[in-house]
């Protein structure tokens, strides 16, 4: 007993670390044997012997990333929680299902609109002739609803071209241009149009209401900037919302407004902006479909290039009726269309034809050969079609005199001007329409006077910012039926009506509301065309004033009840 | 279409005479999207995409980082090491520990500069709904643990765990191959996730 006492006592701090040490050694070395046994561990064995080196730390370093190797290996995948979904059991879908019940996917007509389907016209013959006959009546009608502005769909030369190509080459193009889609017949009015412009691309495509919706998103991206027009059309509006880019509206046809923003991008965006630099795109229309307008181009084009933008303008109605030969709305500014960087144009309305197209330089429109998805996926359009449009084209230039004029549109051009003059000189008629267009517009927009407007109690503007439909867009209520437009479009049909039983024929703009989502308001509009005579102008020029006074004179709000 | 992103956005003007109207903005994206790049701090985040950005990034598979899930995907890792051991192996001057060096740092910053560095898709099929991710982010859609990171993660740490051996455990060596390990390592973290380190 006495003999251990002294023992311990006599044993020092570092002496009890080396007995320890041995002890654990000695269990260590039979370990190290066993793992030896094991198929491979006299490699680990002479790995880690090799690594230590006489320096633990080292080991220890080691020893760490290969636990948190393994640890990360073992561990299990999870989702990063930044999908935004609910997961639902299936029950919990089951009772969903059933509890769901479709709406209607057409909604039937109500009373309170019956009238949209009863004002369409039915005439005997097909064709937009500025002469037309009704169906039921045989009553004969003044065109003035369509926008056949040269009224050459049923010329001869025309329709002969068109019945020559069906005998050659059928009715359809049967595939994507890229896909057999294109014959000669395309390529040779690709190249018409590059003469007639003079630009060095043109690319075909389909339809012209996808063109532009083809067009923009296959040069933007998000992250790219826009700056439009807050009066362009919903083509361009769902080009916009394709394209994905940052767009940002200017006041309709303020370019001093736009000039401001252009000014404070400058300044506050575009100087922080990291990596690759964006495109910026300058979005507006040749003459605007909604309201009969044309922006001031010298003054864009001065902007774009100040602020170094690209712009993009949407002709599809103005190629063919602005400027002295039919060039559109550069033409008429004495600009050259090469100043504009795109141009997206129909051929649906003066040339007669079908589908659109794109005009500008050579590297633009071969981008679109496989970039823009109409052209690759979309089908050809049909040979004779295209045969319309190359002849068109050819009659426009074929009559030129030689200040460049050509007589086709010189006669137009008059008589719009004349119409023009007539409408918007008229005090009595000033007091209860506006004239929104301008005096080279083919189609004349008239807008119920804003007094007349707030008399009847009608709002400002039906779509757009802090509109009624915004804010049921907003909700996802499915019902659109807003009872004032539906009043004030009754009371353009009404006229549009009165103005029908005196022989002449006028229409309406008409709009899909729920896409809407800038602010328009419907207009009656009066589209001038070649085949009409300066005297059936005047007369039409008195019958929409005599009935415009008929229908607005003593209306009150309670009157839209009779109409 | 996301409806929260619609909301009017006044542009901050510095001039009082611009203040007439930006009412005009139905599809303007938040410009808060622009100002998010005007954080002057060194370390920032990646936001959230909007819905729509989302539904873009669903809509068709992913072509950029989808072949990292192919067996050959991973055997061109293995292959790439050994290719570049040997390269180094036959430049003249160069010792086996420093031919094992460079390898792993040869490997390691360019698996930075592929999966860490660079950003978006190098062509274009969802309108850049990618374009503030990097290729990591991209993989899985963001999932983290899938075999292919696992993977990715493993292959710098085997690397470092050869290079130390067979560099007979030189301190220099080690200290500076232990911090290329970090550098393909730590960025594949969990934690580190769409965050974004600017100094510049």
């Amino acid at each position: 007993m006495d003999h251990i006492q002294t023992m311990s006592t006599n044993i020092t701090l570092p002496e009890a670390f080396t007995t320890t040490a041995h002890h654990i050694s000695i269990y260590f070395q039979k370990l190290i044997q066993l793992i030896e046994f094991i198929p491979g561990g006299a490699i680990i064995i002479r790995y880690i012997k090799s690594s230590h080196k006489n320096d633990p730390f080292r080991t220890f370093l080691e020893l760490i990333l290969v636990i948190f190797a393994i640890r990360y290996f073992t561990t299990k995948r999870y989702e990063s929680k930044k999908r935004g979904f609910v997961k639902l059991s299936e029950k919990e879908v089951k009772e969903l299902v059933d509890e769901w019940e479709p709406e209607p996917l057409v909604l039937p007509v109500t009373a309170k609109e019956q009238w949209r389907l009863d004002a369409i016209p039915i005439v005997e013959k097909p064709g937009y002739d500025s002469k037309l006959k009704l169906q039921e009546t045989s009553q004969s009608l003044v065109n003035l609803a369509s926008v056949n502005f040269l009224n050459l769909s049923n010329d001869e030369q025309t329709t002969a071209e068109a019945k020559r190509i069906i005998r050659q080459n059928g009715v359809g193009a049967c595939g994507p241009p890229n896909f057999y889609g294109n014959q000669d017949i395309h390529i040779d009015l690709e190249q018409n149009i590059c003469k007639f412009f003079g630009v060095e691309g043109c690319v075909l495509y389909g339809q012209d209401f996808a063109t532009t919706q083809s067009v923009l998103p296959s040069f933007l991206k998000r992250g790219d900037y826009v700056i439009a027009d807050a009066g362009i059309n919903i083509s361009i509006q769902k080009a916009l919302l394709l394209s994905r880019a940052n767009v940002t509206y200017y006041n309709h046809n303020d370019l001093n407004h736009l000039e401001d923003i252009l000014k404070e991008f400058d300044e506050e965006v575009y100087k922080y902006e990291k990596g690759p630099i964006p495109r910026k795109f300058i979005v507006t229309e040749g003459l605007f479909a909604n309201t009969g307008d044309i922006p001031y181009l010298p003054k864009l084009i001065e902007l774009k290039t100040k602020h170094k933008y690209r712009l993009f303008v949407d002709e599809t109605l103005s190629i063919g009726s602005l400027g002295k030969s039919g060039r559109g709305v550069s033409e008429l500014f004495g600009i050259p269309v090469t100043q504009v960087d795109i141009i997206v144009g129909s051929l649906a309305t003066s040339l007669n034809a079908a589908g659109g197209f794109c005009i500008g330089d050579h590297v633009m429109t071969y981008h679109q050969r496989i970039g823009s998805l109409a052209y690759c996926f979309s089908a050809s359009l049909p040979a004779y079609v295209t045969k319309v449009a190359s002849t068109v084209l050819h009659i426009i230039d074929s009559n030129k005199n030689e200040k460049g004029e050509s007589q086709i549109l010189s006669s137009l051009h008059s008589k719009i001007s004349a119409f023009y003059n007539l409408i918007s000189k008229d005090q009595p008629l000033s007091k209860l329409i506006t004239v929104t267009s301008s005096p080279e517009s083919p189609i004349v927009h008239l807008q119920l006077n804003s007094t007349i407007r707030t008399a009847l109690g009608l709002p400002a503007s039906y779509t757009g910012i802090g509109s009624e439909i915004g804010r049921r867009n907003k909700l996802g209520i499915s019902d659109k039926f807003i009872e004032e437009l539906n009043n004030e479009e009754k009371l353009l049909q009404y006229i549009i009506n009165l103005v029908k039983s005196r022989g002449i024929l006028i229409t309406r703009s008409t709009f899909t509301i729920s896409q809407e989502s800038l602010a328009v308001l419907p207009h009656l509009k009066i589209c001038i065309n070649d085949g009409v005579s300066k005297d059936e102008l005047t007369n039409a020029f008195n019958v929409i004033k005599s009935e415009v006074t008929t229908a607005l004179t003593g209306l009150t709000a309670d009157g839209f009840q009779n109409l | 279409m996301s409806t929260e992103s619609r909301e009017i956005t006044p542009i901050t003007s510095a001039s009082t005479t611009t203040t007439t109207t930006h009412t005009f903005s139905p599809e303007t994206q938040e410009l808060k999207q622009q100002r998010r790049h005007r954080s002057s701090s060194i370390i920032s985040h990646v936001e959230e995409e909007t819905f729509e950005e989302k539904i873009d990034q669903e809509a068709t598979p992913n072509l950029n980082s989808e072949w990292v899930h192919s067996k050959g995907a991973w055997v061109i890792h293995i292959v790439i090491v050994i290719f570049l051991k040997v390269f180094y192996n036959l430049v003249p001057g160069v010792t086996n520990e420093w031919s094992w060096s460079l390898t792993n740092a040869t490997y390691v910053i360019g698996s930075y500069i592929m999966f860490h560095y660079v950003k978006g898709i190098p062509w274009e099929f969802n309108s850049g709904a990618y374009d503030n991710l990097t290729m990591w982010e991209q993989l899985d859609s963001g999932d983290f643990y899938t075999p292919s990171k696992k993977f990715l993660v493993g292959v710098p740490i085997w690397l470092f765990l050869c290079t130390t051996h067979y560099s007979h455990y030189d301190l220099q060596s080690f200290v500076i191959n232990l911090i290329i390990c970090a550098v393909g390592v730590v960025p594949k973290l969990p934690i580190f996730d769409r965050l974004r380190i600017t100094f510049f």
